[in-house]
């Protein structure tokens, strides 16, 4: 086991971005973040920077104006990263799929390494999430899983 | 005459859980004029809630935002029950004022939480979402859900709370309550608070009237305007009176909102003690809505309105949504103007607890 | 059929009606548009003491109806709402987004004028 290796799967950093959500996904979220579930003892921080960040977290599907932002912050990320789809929106646009202003899922904008389904994902899901996508970083060897 | 640079801020921002853009022009560090850019969460949903039956609906008006969800199903099935002339059972309107008052509290903490965080104090951000998460388990373990609990139904709501149940429910609620008499002090008398506050982004009582402010922000402005007080499901059996402040300013809110914490921990014991026998819910088969109604309730943000026009069908013709948030954008691009930019998203923004899964739907 | 209690009005006393509820002292709480026979019908919701007030004015196809946002600030998102939604001509706006508050050029242009179906039953 490399350092690289090692080190990836010890202190995956995430930035978060949601989307065309109901916030329900992004605030359990941010609870998995808090006391009770604590990722800090996984390594995980939650930055604001995508140029920080190893894996990004999307809640909420891809709707006709955000699909430009999703693409910028997964395109400033520094490889190697991962995607995380938090919630069935994310995943497919869930209850949300026949609405007319919604592409789908976030996998038709950006490439999506992990499904947490859920609607709302619970945080103990979200935090499994995050460690499978630690998980993919940690086997990439240098080059970027997720599009690059 | 002095440069003007005009700031995107979003969609993608720290402080802020949410994708909504303003775009800032400035002169040197002061905000002349904001203005906001929506549709980064506009799904469609009043047009899908015209194609799905209006049973259906109540689950995705549920999901129009996860943070009120259970106050949407409320203002709906409230509309629909009048359209088909239906009273729901005692036991439900209380349940629902339990239920209803659990969502307020949850979504205070939040906004304290996040309140906090954008102050740049962490470990009160800890704190309250500790003690969050207190709420969240009897919110759990009354409903089955989180964060959308899909427990009111049209005619009742989906499942009872057994009276031991509540007794544990009310004996955890004390416990949250004395957690959150360790926060609240911090929050109100700590002066680093209170500097950063006070005297910031004043809405005065005739302002907030003319630019139609709603929730803890009219209220902080010195109008008693509370939903509550129409006395729908049973708050019309309990006592309270809505909590004003008549400064106006950032910290003003903030006070209405800790208060209200307290409050909504009063009005559910209230409700627990109350609460009639019977049943919870009652069947609405064969019955179908006709005509047109306009609905409020009041939301952790403020008056939720709802209009709702059936045709004696399964499926609405029209459900228009108006959220809290909507009528707070008008006061907060009032709030904005002037402010400086260092202000804007911890103190400004936050003021009004916005909430853009709502405004955009 | 239960219907609301509207003031039925023309377009053309559509100001007047408002500056005298403003006068009153009444707040705009929102502006509902629906579609109906021939046009769109746009109903104005206000609100003085929890009590509700309501206008009521039908359109025909593409008829213009002037901006009560000098009066009531708070209506210039509900009226670009209605203009991307619904397609509804407001005229005299001073914060236009240009048919465009929502949606951007590749959603369909006024995704509420017409009844639903459009995308979800194909
Ligand atoms: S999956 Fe459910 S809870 Fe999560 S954002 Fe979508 S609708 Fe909301």
């Amino acid at each position: 086991m490399g350092v690289y290796r090692w080190a990836r799967q010890r202190s995956p950093w995430i930035v978060h971005f949601n989307a065309a959500s109901c916030n329900g996904c992004a605030i359990e979220f941010f609870t998995a973040m808090t006391p009770i579930y604590d990722t800090e003892r996984f390594g995980i921080i939650n930055t604001g920077n995508p140029k920080h960040a190893d894996i990004l977290v999307m809640t909420g599907g891809a709707n006709h104006r955000n699909a430009r932002v999703i693409k910028n912050i997964f395109w400033q990320m520094p490889a190697p990263k991962a995607v995380v789809a938090v919630g069935v929106c994310a995943c497919s646009a869930g209850i949300f799929h026949d609405c007319y202003n919604m592409l789908g899922g976030v996998d038709k904008v950006i490439p999506v390494d992990v499904y947490v389904p859920g609607c709302a994902a619970r945080p103990e899901a979200i935090i499994e999430g995050i460690l499978r996508a630690a998980e993919l970083l940690a086997e990439s060897g240098g080059e970027g899983v997720g599009g690059d | 005459m002095r440069q003007r640079t005009v700031i995107p801020f979003g969609p993608q921002h720290p402080v802020f859980p949410e994708p909504l853009q303003l775009k800032l022009h400035l002169e040197e560090e002061r905000v002349i004029e904001a203005i906001p850019v929506l549709g980064y969460v506009h799904r469609g949903l009043e047009k899908l809630a015209e194609q799905k039956d209006f049973v259906q609906n109540v689950f995705l008006i549920e999901r129009l935002c996860g943070i009120c969800s259970f106050m949407h199903a409320l203002c709906y099935c409230q509309g629909i029950e009048s359209l088909i002339g239906l009273q729901v059972p005692d036991r439900a309107r209380f349940l629902r004022t339990i239920w209803a008052e659990l969502a307020r509290l949850h979504s205070h903490h939040l906004w304290l939480g996040l309140l906090a965080d954008a102050l740049g104090f962490e470990s009160l951000f800890m704190q309250v979402f500790r003690n969050r998460e207190i709420i969240m388990d009897v919110i759990e373990a009354t409903t089955g859900g989180r964060m959308i609990f899909c427990s009111c139904l049209i005619g009742g709501v989906r499942r009872d709370i057994p009276n031991d149940l509540l007794k544990e429910t009310i004996a955890r609620l004390d416990q949250a309550e004395k957690l959150l008499d360790q926060i609240a002090p911090v929050i109100l008398a700590e002066y680093t608070v209170k500097e950063r506050t006070a005297n910031l982004g004043i809405v005065t009582k005739e302002q907030a009237r003319k630019l139609g402010a709603v929730g803890p922000v009219a209220r902080a402005s010195g109008i008693a305007m509370d939903m509550r007080t129409l006395g729908y499901a049973a708050y019309g059996d309990l006592d309270f009176a809505p909590i004003v402040e008549e400064a106006g300013d950032c910290y003003a809110r903030i006070v209405v909102r800790v208060k209200e914490m307290y409050q909504s921990f009063d009005l559910i014991k209230q409700a627990a003690k109350r609460m009639p026998k019977g049943e919870h819910a009652l069947p609405i088969k064969r019955l179908l809505p006709d005509g047109e109604t306009v609905v409020r309730v009041e939301q952790p943000r403020g008056e939720l309105m709802y209009y709702i026009r059936a045709n004696g069908s399964k499926k609405l013709e029209r459900v228009r949504v108006r959220t809290p948030t909507y009528a707070n954008i008008p006061p907060l691009l009032h709030m904005l103007t002037g402010a400086q930019l260092a202000n804007v998203a911890a103190v400004a923004v936050l003021s009004i607890d916005p909430c853009i899964s709502c405004v955009e739907r | 059929m239960r219907e609301l209690e509207a003031i039925e009005i023309g377009v053309d006393q559509l100001l007047g009606e408002a500056h005298l509820l403003a006068q009153d002292g009444w707040r705009l709480v929102t502006i509902t548009c629906a579609r109906s026979e021939d046009g769109c019908e746009v109903i104005y919701h206000f609100d003085k003491d929890l009590k509700l007030k309501h206008l009521r004015l039908q359109l025909a196809l593409e008829q213009e109806v002037p901006s009560i946002m000098p009066i009531f600030f708070p209506a210039y998102l509900a009226e670009n709402e209605a203009m991307n939604l619904y397609g509804l001509r407001v005229t005299g706006l001073n914060i236009d987004y240009g048919g465009r508050l929502f949606t951007t050029a590749e959603a369909p242009r006024h995704p509420m004028a017409r009844p639903a179906g459009a995308r979800g039953e194909e």
